[in-house]
């Protein structure tokens, strides 16, 4: 009887350090998402010092952006491509030797067709429809490129056609 | 006699009065000096010649990588056979462009790159010069 007794309070004991431990631990959680780490002297990602870094917080969509923002700068001035103040940053990130070698017979190709129609003299509505398209395709500067020379070769009389 | 020559009399008074109104028509006309064209569509699509037209329209083509290419353009050709064409992707003149409307009356001035530099329409009772029953 006595034994059961001494069994029961130890128990007890047990449960109440259990409940203080669930207490002590719902108290820290709401802690740790609530308060923002500060992220100071961003580096890459792969370098040790951020690799080991803030796990546990949490970082504010500003920040975020920073971080990305810097990432990218990181990699292009490791790249040895950082756009200064001076140089426009470039529309569209570098492309493999094939894509652009793609993109420049892709190019070539409007310009060609252009320079067929300006010397048949005239294009027709499908032709006009897939030559939009084709120029559709192309880079914002040779867009605007292909445009010109197609709208100076419709005023100039150089191709007869209609939008 | 006299009673069918009063009806008749009355009758083309009536008719008359469906058509009342001012009317203003414009022709196209192609200025390739200052590059400009300007004319009202309902003129140059009732015109006596083959040539006159004027218009303005807008393109959206799937550039191919997940966007889409906007650009806009205005053309016409008047009577003599002197056209004109211009394209944009200005967004300010793109909201221009849709603006028009059946019986409007076109004006545009582009560059000698065949830019648009102004786009306007105008649609007003006087433009209308035929009214279609």
């Amino acid at each position: 009887m006595r034994l059961l007794t001494v069994i029961a309070i130890v128990q007890l004991v047990l449960l109440g350090l259990l409940f203080a431990r669930i207490v002590d631990l719902e108290r820290r959680i709401p802690d740790s998402t609530a308060t923002p780490v500060a992220v100071d002297n961003l580096q890459p990602f792969d370098m040790p010092s951020v690799a080991a870094g803030t796990g546990s917080g949490t970082v504010d969509e500003d920040r975020l952006r920073q971080i990305v923002r810097e990432e990218l700068e990181w990699q292009f001035a490791r790249a040895g491509s950082l756009p200064s103040a001076a140089q426009p940053v470039p529309q569209e990130l570098p492309m493999d030797p094939q894509m652009a070698l793609e993109y420049e017979q892709r190019r070539e190709a409007v310009s060609q067709r252009l320079d067929y129609f300006s010397q048949v003299g005239r294009i027709n509505e499908a032709e006009m429809v897939q030559l939009q398209t084709e120029i559709a395709r192309l880079r914002p500067e040779d867009r605007d490129e292909m445009l010109k020379r197609l709208f100076r070769h419709l005023n100039t009389g150089a191709i007869d056609g209609r939008l | 006699m006299k009673q069918k020559i009063m009806v008749a009399t009355a009758i083309a008074l009536l008719s008359t009065a469906a058509y009342a109104g001012q009317k203003t028509p414009f022709p196209v006309d192609v200025d390739l000096v200052n590059l400009t064209a300007s004319g009202d569509m309902l003129t140059a699509a009732n015109a006596r010649n083959d040539n006159e037209f004027i218009g303005c329209g807008s393109r959206s083509i799937s550039d191919g990588a997940g966007g889409v290419f906007r650009f806009g353009f205005c053309q016409a050709e008047d009577a003599d056979g002197e056209r004109a064409f211009c394209n944009t992707s200005d967004a300010g003149l793109l909201d221009e462009i849709r603006t028009v409307s059946d019986f409007s009356f076109v004006t545009f001035s582009y560059n000698e790159d065949g830019e648009c530099t102004r786009i306007g329409f105008s649609t007003q009772s006087f433009y209308i010069t035929r009214v279609r029953r």
